[in-house]
C-alpha cells in the first residue's frame, strides 16, 4: 500500500511543470510547503488583529513598540524627539542638514554606495524625513530581513562617520531644496514653513526646517556629532515596527540599539568642545507677518499652471495633548477645501464649507485649503489662499470672514459630516503600512502608549458644536499669522494689495472686515 | 450553482515537503471566489480592518467599440455621477460626502472600474449606489451636453501630453483595422456625435454578468458581499465577452510626426509582446526591470540600472522608462523615451545594445536583482485596499483567477538566466519593430536600421 502511494507521488512529482511555461490562468502546485503562512481569516486564537501594539522598554531607556501587520513586508524604524525646533542654541539649519546626511557611511558601512547595494540585494526601501519637533528613519522590508536592517537603521542614527565630503554633499541638497521650495507649483509646504516662522517668530516652532546657507558656515562635524550626541538619546527615541513579531523585534532592538557604541561614545574628541544642553524651552505664540513680494509669473511655466499670488492667514491652535486637539481637528475637516479643478468623483469634501462658501463663489480662487498643526505645547491652525495677485486682498478678506463665522456655530449636518469625513480620512490613511508605522511611533512620543483609533474615533464623536464655538473663540483672540507671497500689492494700477498689519489685527479684534475693503469699491455707493 | 475556488489552494502543497524554500510566519489574507448562477463573479479578500474598497470590474473599454461609437465606454464614465433615476446629482453627492466615503471611476482599451472607498458598515450602501450609477444613471440630455465639452477639453489636454500622443500613435499603427487602435476618449468628431442612444445601447449590449466582477478587499465578509452581489447585479442580463471580441494583431510600423520649432524628440521603440495570461509575461517583467528607467528632472534614485547608469552621462537624454502593455490576445512591449534631438541616436543604439545583452549575455547576478526588485515592486504596491482590490479586479478579468502571492513568488523565484535570454532572443531579437516618435523627428533612425543591429 505503502509502495503504491510513493509511486503515486513520485508520478505526480514528475508531472510538476517548469513554472516558466505555464500559462498564467494556470493553478500552479507549490513543490514545497506554505503551510506555515496563517490565514488572515483564520477563526482560531492566531488570527490577525489589527492595531494589537505591544511595548516594552530597552535597559538603556529606548521604547521599542510594534504590531502584526497582514502579508511578509514590514516597515520598522524610528522616531526621535528632533528637529528644527531645537535650534535655538544651534547653526539655524542643523537638523535640515542631519536629515540630508541620512543613511551615508557608518562605521560598518564605508558609502551610501555600499549601502545602497546591501538595500538592492534585499529589496529594501529606507527614507529619513523630519518635522519640525520629530525626526524619523524608516524602512520597508521583507520579514527575512528584517535583522540587516535594524543594524542599518541603528548605524544610521548612531553609527555615521560624517565625512567632510558628505557635509558638502547636504549642503549642496539641502541649498537646492530651499531655493526650489518657493518655485514650485505645490505651494503648500513653503507656506507652511512661512507661517509657522510668523506665528512663533524667532522661537522654537519657528524656526524654518529647511536649510539656511547663510548659516552653512558654522556647522561642522563637531557641531553635529555634539546635538545627536544630546538630542539621539535613547530617552527620545522610539522604535517601532509594523508588521514584525514583537519578542524578535525587542531582542534585535536589543542587539544593535545599543549608544554605548556611538561614533560620539567612541571617540569624545570628536564632539565639540561647548555643547549646548537640550533645550526645554516652552513655545510662544507671538503672531505676526511675513511679506515676500517677488515675480511668481515664471512658476509653471509650459504647463496651464496660471500666475498666482498667495496669502495663509492663522491664529493659535492647540497642542496634541490639549483638550482642544480633537475640536480643532474637527474643526479642520468642517472648513475643508482644496483646489477648484479637483479631478475624481464624490468623496472629496465637495460640500466642506471652503468649496461650498468659498471656492464655489469666488471663481477668481485656484485653491483655499484649511490646514491643522499640532505639537506637544502648542498649536496653529490657518487657512491658505492662492489667487490672481489683483484679487489678493479680497482673498484675504474672503478667508478672514470664515474664521469670523465660525463664532456663529455650525449646522448639525454639516458637524456630523465633518466628524465622519475625520474619520474615515484617519481610518483610510490607515490602512496602509507605512501610514501605520508613523502613526504608532508618533503617539508613543505625544502620549507613552499607543492611543488606539477607536480611542481617536470615540473622541472625535465627543465633539460638539460649543466646541467649535469655543475653539474658534479662542483663535480669535490671538493675534493673526499673516504670510503673503508673490506680487502681493497686485499687477494692475486698480489693485489694492494685502493691508497693513495693525489694520488686519484691528478688524480681526472688532469682529468687523469692513476697513479692509477699499474705499474706492464703496465710492458708487 | 455557486462554484467556490482557491479556499483549498494552499493544501495541495502538503506533499511536497521535500523542497527546499523556508517561509518565516506571516498573516496571508486568502482571496475567495464565488460565481453566482448569472455569471456574476465575486471575489473578496478580508483584513479585518473597519473599512474597505469595493467596486465592479466590468470586461469592456474602448476595446469593444467600433469607428461610429468609439469614446461611449469613456463618455459613460463621465456620465456615471450625473444622477440616477433614485438619486439627483447633488443627492448623490451629498450621500457619499455624509458617510465618508469616495466614488471613482476609469476606462482603459479592455477594462471599466467604478469603485468606492469606505467604512465596511457603509458597504451594503456602497453596492447599492454602484449598481445604481451603472446600470440606472438617467444619462440626461443637458448633462450629456455639459460633459461633451468636459471631454473635449480633456482631449486637448491629452493632446499636450507627448506620452499619451506617443502610445496612442502607437497603438493606431501597431493594431491598425483592429479596435484595439483606437483612442479611449474617441475622435473629435465622435465626442461630438455620441448620442444619449449610444450610452444607452453600451450598457445594454456590454453590462452583462458574464463580464462582470465584484471586488472587495479590507473588513468584508466574503457571504455578505455575496449577498450584496445577488440583491444588486443578480437581475443582470446574462452573457459573456466572447461574442463582442475581435483577435488583434501587431503590425510593425514606423510613424514620425514632426512638430515645427521642437528640439525634443518623444518616442517609443516596441515589439510585440505577450498577453496578459502568456508564460512569458513575468519573464519580460524581469527584464524591463533589469534595463530600469531614468528621469533627469527626477534624478537621485539610490541605485541606477546598467541602462541608466549608461544614459545618465548623455545630457541630451531627459529621460526614459520601459514598458509592457498587455492585453488579452497581444501585448506591446518596449521603451518610451525623451531626448533632445542630438542625442536620439545614441540612446538608441544603447536600448539596441541592451535588448542584445538580454538576449545573450545577461549574468545570473543581474537577473537575481532584477526578480528580486520585481517581486518587491508587486508587493510592496498591494499596501491599502485600493491597490489590493484593483489587483483582485483585474486578475478576475485577466486570469479568470487572482494568482496567490507564494505562486507568483514561485513562479518569479523559477526564471533562470537561459529563460531570460530565451524569452529576450524571441522577443527583441529578428522581430519587426512598432516605433512612432513625435517633436524633433530628422535625426531619427529607421526601423530597417535598428531591425538589422537586432538580429542574432
Amino acid at each position: 500500500m505503502l509502495k503504491k502511494a510513493l509511486l503515486r507521488s513520485c508520478r505526480h512529482y514528475s508531472t510538476i511543470k517548469d513554472p516558466t511555461k505555464v500559462c498564467l490562468k494556470e493553478h500552479l502546485v507549490l513543490p514545497y510547503s506554505t503551510s506555515t503562512v496563517k490565514s488572515a481569516t483564520d477563526n482560531s486564537t492566531h488570527a490577525y488583529v489589527p492595531f494589537d501594539t505591544q511595548m516594552s522598554k530597552l535597559s538603556n531607556g529606548l521604547r521599542v513598540a510594534s504590531e502584526e501587520y497582514i502579508g511578509e513586508f514590514c516597515t520598522v524604524g524610528v522616531a526621535i524627539e528632533s528637529g528644527s525646533r531645537f535650534e535655538a542654541l544651534h547653526p539655524k539649519g542643523l537638523t535640515n542638514i542631519i536629515e540630508k546626511l541620512a543613511f551615508a557611511s557608518t562605521l560598518k558601512h564605508s558609502s551610501r554606495e555600499e549601502i545602497a547595494s546591501v538595500l538592492e540585494k534585499s529589496g529594501a526601501l529606507v527614507d529619513c524625513q523630519s518635522t519640525r519637533d520629530t525626526i524619523i528613519y524608516a524602512t520597508s522590508c521583507h520579514r527575512d530581513r528584517l535583522s540587516e536592517m535594524l543594524e542599518i537603521i541603528s548605524n544610521a542614527i548612531f553609527r555615521p562617520k560624517i565625512h567632510p565630503e558628505e557635509i558638502m554633499d547636504a549642503f549642496s541638497a539641502s541649498d537646492f531644496e530651499s531655493k526650489e521650495l518657493g518655485e514650485q507649483i505645490e505651494i503648500e509646504p513653503f507656506l507652511n514653513d512661512r507661517i509657522h516662522q510668523a506665528a512663533f517668530r524667532s522661537n522654537t516652532l519657528g524656526f524654518s526646517k529647511y536649510g539656511n546657507p547663510e548659516a552653512f558656515s558654522e556647522i561642522s562635524r563637531e557641531r553635529i556629532f555634539g546635538y545627536l550626541s544630546k538630542y539621539y538619546a535613547p530617552n527620545r527615541i522610539v522604535l517601532a515596527g509594523v508588521g514584525v513579531p514583537h519578542k524578535e523585534f525587542y531582542s534585535l532592538a536589543e542587539t544593535y540599539f545599543d549608544e554605548r557604541t556611538s561614533t560620539w561614545a567612541l571617540d569624545k574628541s570628536i564632539l565639540h568642545e561647548k555643547v549646548p544642553e537640550i533645550d526645554q524651552s516652552t513655545t510662544q505664540y507671538t503672531g505676526g507677518e511675513i511679506r515676500k513680494k517677488c515675480d511668481l509669473s515664471q512658476v509653471g511655466l509650459g504647463t496651464p499652471y496660471p500666475h498666482l499670488a498667495h496669502v495663509a492667514l492663522g491664529f493659535e491652535g492647540a497642542g496634541y495633548r490639549s483638550e482642544d486637539f480633537v475640536p480643532f481637528c474637527v474643526l479642520q475637516a468642517l472648513l475643508g477645501g482644496g483646489g477648484s479643478f479637483s479631478a475624481g468623483g464624490p468623496g472629496k469634501g465637495m460640500f466642506t464649507r471652503l468649496y461650498v462658501d468659498v471656492l464655489n463663489r469666488c471663481h477668481w480662487l485656484y485653491r483655499c485649503t484649511a490646514f491643522n498643526y499640532s505639537y506637544s505645547d502648542a498649536g496653529l491652525f490657518c487657512i491658505q489662499a492662492s489667487c490672481p495677485p489683483d484679487n489678493l486682498n479680497e482673498a484675504l478678506i474672503v478667508i478672514a470672514d470664515q474664521f469670523l463665522r465660525l463664532g456663529e456655530g455650525v449646522d448639525d449636518d454639516e458637524l456630523s459630516r465633518a466628524k465622519v469625513q475625520l474619520k474615515s480620512q484617519i481610518m483610510m490613511n490607515l490602512e496602509v503600512r507605512p501610514v501605520i508605522f508613523e502613526d504608532l511611533a508618533r503617539q508613543v512620543i505625544a502620549h507613552g502608549h499607543r492611543r488606539k483609533p477607536e480611542e481617536t474615533m470615540r473622541l472625535i464623536d465627543n465633539v460638539t458644536n460649543e466646541d467649535i464655538v469655543r475653539v474658534a473663540q479662542k483663535m480669535l483672540h490671538s493675534k493673526p499669522s499673516l504670510v503673503g507671497f508673490g506680487e502681493i500689492d497686485g499687477l494692475s494700477k486698480k489693485a489694492v494689495g494685502l493691508p497693513k498689519f495693525d489694520q488686519l489685527e484691528e478688524a480681526i479684534a472688532q469682529r468687523d472686515l469692513r476697513v479692509l475693503i477699499p474705499k474706492k469699491v464703496f465710492s458708487w455707493q | 450553482m455557486i462554484t467556490r475556488t482557491n479556499r483549498q489552494l494552499f493544501n495541495n502543497g502538503k506533499r511536497w515537503r521535500t523542497a527546499a524554500a523556508s517561509m518565516k510566519n506571516y498573516f496571508f489574507p486568502e482571496t475567495i471566489v464565488t460565481t453566482l448562477p448569472n455569471g456574476f463573479r465575486v471575489a473578496t479578500e478580508d483584513i479585518h480592518i473597519p473599512t474597505a474598497t469595493i467596486g465592479v470590474w466590468i470586461d469592456a473599454g474602448s476595446r469593444y467599440e467600433n469607428e461610429t461609437n468609439n469614446g461611449t465606454a469613456h463618455f459613460l464614465e463621465h456620465m456615471a455621477f450625473k444622477g440616477t433615476s433614485r438619486r439627483s446629482q447633488v443627492n448623490l453627492e451629498l450621500e457619499v460626502e455624509n458617510i465618508g466615503a469616495h466614488l471613482n471611476a476609469y476606462t482603459s482599451r479592455e477594462q471599466t472600474v467604478y469603485y468606492a472607498k469606505c467604512f465596511s458598515k457603509d458597504l451594503d450602501n456602497s453596492v447599492d449606489i454602484l449598481s445604481d450609477i451603472l446600470l440606472h444613471s438617467l444619462l440626461g440630455k443637458r448633462e450629456i451636453e455639459i460633459e461633451r465639452g468636459v471631454i473635449l477639453r480633456e482631449q486637448e489636454e491629452v493632446e499636450q501630453n507627448f506620452q499619451e500622443v506617443v502610445f496612442d500613435h502607437l497603438h493606431t499603427a501597431a493594431f491598425k483595422d483592429n479596435p484595439l487602435s483606437m483612442t479611449i476618449l474617441g475622435s473629435t468628431n465622435n465626442i461630438k456625435t455620441i448620442t444619449r442612444q449610444h450610452l444607452v445601447d453600451y450598457i445594454k449590449t456590454h453590462y452583462r454578468s458574464g463580464r462582470m466582477v465584484l471586488a472587495a478587499s479590507g473588513g468584508v465578509k466574503h457571504d455578505q458581499v455575496v449577498r450584496l452581489a445577488e440583491k444588486y447585479f443578480g437581475e443582470l442580463p446574462i452573457g459573456s465577452a466572447e461574442s463582442a471580441f475581435i483577435p488583434a494583431q501587431f503590425k510593425p510600423c514606423e510613424l514620425k510626426f514632426p512638430v515645427n520649432e521642437q528640439e525634443k524628440c518623444y518616442g517609443a521603440i516596441s515589439v510585440e509582446g505577450t498577453s496578459w495570461s502568456h508564460h512569458d509575461t513575468l519573464t519580460l517583467m524581469v527584464a524591463n526591470t533589469m534595463l530600469g528607467e531614468f528621469d533627469r528632472y527626477r534624478g537621485g534614485a539610490f541605485s541606477m540600472s546598467r541602462l541608466a547608469a549608461r544614459l545618465a552621462q548623455n545630457t541630451g537624454i531627459l529621460s526614459f522608462q520601459c514598458f509592457n502593455t498587455c492585453y488579452k490576445d497581444t501585448g506591446l512591449t518596449g521603451i518610451y523615451f525623451s531626448a533632445q534631438k542630438e542625442a536620439v541616436s545614441a540612446l538608441v543604439e544603447a536600448i539596441i545594445a541592451e535588448w542584445k545583452w538580454l538576449a545573450t549575455a545577461v549574468d545570473k547576478a543581474s537577473v537575481e536583482r532584477g526578480k528580486k526588485t520585481l517581486l518587491t515592486n508587486l508587493l510592496l504596491m498591494l499596501d491599502g485596499t485600493t491597490p489590493v482590490t484593483e489587483d483582485i479586479g483585474r486578475q478576475l478579468l485577466c486570469y479568470g483567477r487572482r494568482i496567490p502571492v507564494p505562486e507568483l513568488e514561485y513562479r518569479i523565484n523559477s526564471i533562470s538566466v537561459e529563460n531570460v535570454r530565451d524569452v529576450c532572443a524571441r522577443t527583441f531579437c529578428n522581430k519587426k519593430l512598432a516605433t512612432t516618435y513625435v517633436g524633433a523627428t530628422d535625426s531619427v533612425p529607421d526601423n530597417s536600421g535598428i531591425e538589422s543591429m537586432l538580429k542574432l
